[in-house]
């Protein structure tokens, strides 16, 4: 039978039930429980993975800042459709401490994200590779290690002086 | 020793919600978990619920989430898990009760695969014979007891339980790249949708947790080629 009367307990539910589908939540307490749809955000972290799931977890933290980063980007070039003087103007918010330390997080979040790109590719255009997994991932912490060390010291310069 | 059991009980019938259950077991080190598990069902508290069935790593019935990751409580023994050890139902399936889930979902991606031998040839007079070379090459696959915990260590599969996950990917391996097998098309379509074999990250969870040490990433990078590249 079709209903159309629902409690307002009812229709709450049905709410955070559509929030839970379109973000991916869990926010409607146990009901997923016992009909399980999707798993607790919590679970990426507290299953004890190895190595492979870390850099999966990395790479998806990196790629979503990278991404949000692109878009502030985006942002401050639009202003130079205003004149240099504008564009020009806006540039001294990128002279703060705040976003000089955050250029050095956005250096290692993009040569991560790189990185870490060849090296899926690799595996999945060679199945073969999925048997080196765990070198292919030491080599990656250590070309990122020989690249953003001297970068990151390089950036940070000014703080030694 | 003297080992603690910290098990995650829930029995839906009575409980609203899942709660922690703390039993001390003597023990040898060289003991495996599930002769824990069974000391505390026969001695301690005949309520805990858990699926056992041949006790040794083959029927795969006992896969559980231990110590933060999957594995068969019959093959692992006390003396790797330490004095505190955290035992949990699998990940992504609906609890019956304390450490037994509803396996249905897993069987039924299972089956949708077509686990089975496919001809449309007609049969031979004799058997249909197969090289050394040919049955190495789905060899890794063939060792699949579908104990679910390849699947169950999947964030893909955690994300969207639609997800055809990595066990019934390995099984379609199995023979998709059988030579006698003529059903490789079917599969292989079955397995190109959203929720088939693209949603795979290689994280390697899956070949982490294999109790039966199968290279699943391979098994599934291996059909993605297939896919590519058309052809076997």
């Amino acid at each position: 039978m079709v209903r159309f009367f629902f409690t307002p307990s009812e229709r709450k539910q049905a709410g955070r039930r559509k929030l839970e589908r379109l973000f991916r939540l869990r926010l409607a307490g146990n009901l997923p429980l016992r009909q399980r749809e999707m798993g607790k955000p919590t679970e990426y972290v507290t299953y004890r993975g190895k190595a492979g799931q870390w850099s999966w977890l990395l790479h998806r933290l990196t790629g979503i800042g990278v991404l949000l980063f692109l878009l502030v980007h985006i942002a401050d070039i639009t202003l130079i459709g205003w004149g240099p003087q504008v564009f020009d103007r806006l540039l001294f918010l990128y002279r703060q401490p705040v976003f000089r330390l955050g250029e050095v997080v956005l250096v290692a979040a993009v040569l991560y994200h790189a990185l870490n790109g060849i090296r899926l590719c690799i595996i999945d255009f060679w199945p073969a590779a999925t048997a080196i997994h765990k070198k292919l991932t030491c080599a990656v912490a250590v070309i990122f290690t020989v690249f953003f060390v001297p970068t990151a010291l390089y950036m940070l310069n000014w703080l030694m002086k | 020793m003297n080992v603690t059991l910290k098990i995650r009980r829930f029995n839906p019938e009575r409980d609203r919600e899942p709660w922690w259950g703390t039993y001390t077991v003597e023990a040898e080190s060289t003991d495996r978990l599930l002769d824990a598990l069974n000391h505390v069902k026969w001695y301690q508290d005949g309520t805990l619920t858990f699926r056992r069935s041949c006790a040794h790593g083959v029927c795969g019935s006992d896969a559980m989430l231990i110590n933060g990751s999957n594995a068969l409580a019959c093959k692992v023994l006390l003396k790797d898990l330490g004095q505190h050890v955290t035992v949990e139902p699998l990940r992504g399936f609906r609890v019956i009760k304390d450490l037994l889930v509803d396996l249905e979902p897993f069987f039924a991606k299972y089956r949708q695969v077509k686990p089975y031998l496919i001809t449309a040839s007609a049969p031979p007079a004799n058997e249909r014979l197969q090289s050394p070379a040919e049955r190495e090459r789905y060899d890794d696959t063939t060792k699949c007891i579908l104990c679910g915990a390849c699947t169950t260590a999947c964030p893909s599969f955690w994300a969207n339980p639609a997800y055809i996950g990595p066990a019934a990917i390995v099984n379609a391996h199995r023979f998709i790249f059988d030579s006698r097998d003529e059903g490789a098309e079917e599969r292989l379509s079955i397995l190109n949708t959203a929720d088939g074999v693209w949603r795979c990250r290689t994280i390697f969870n899956c070949v982490e947790a294999c109790p039966r040490g199968i290279n699943v990433t391979r098994a599934i990078g291996e059909v993605k080629q297939a896919l590519l590249y058309r052809k076997l």
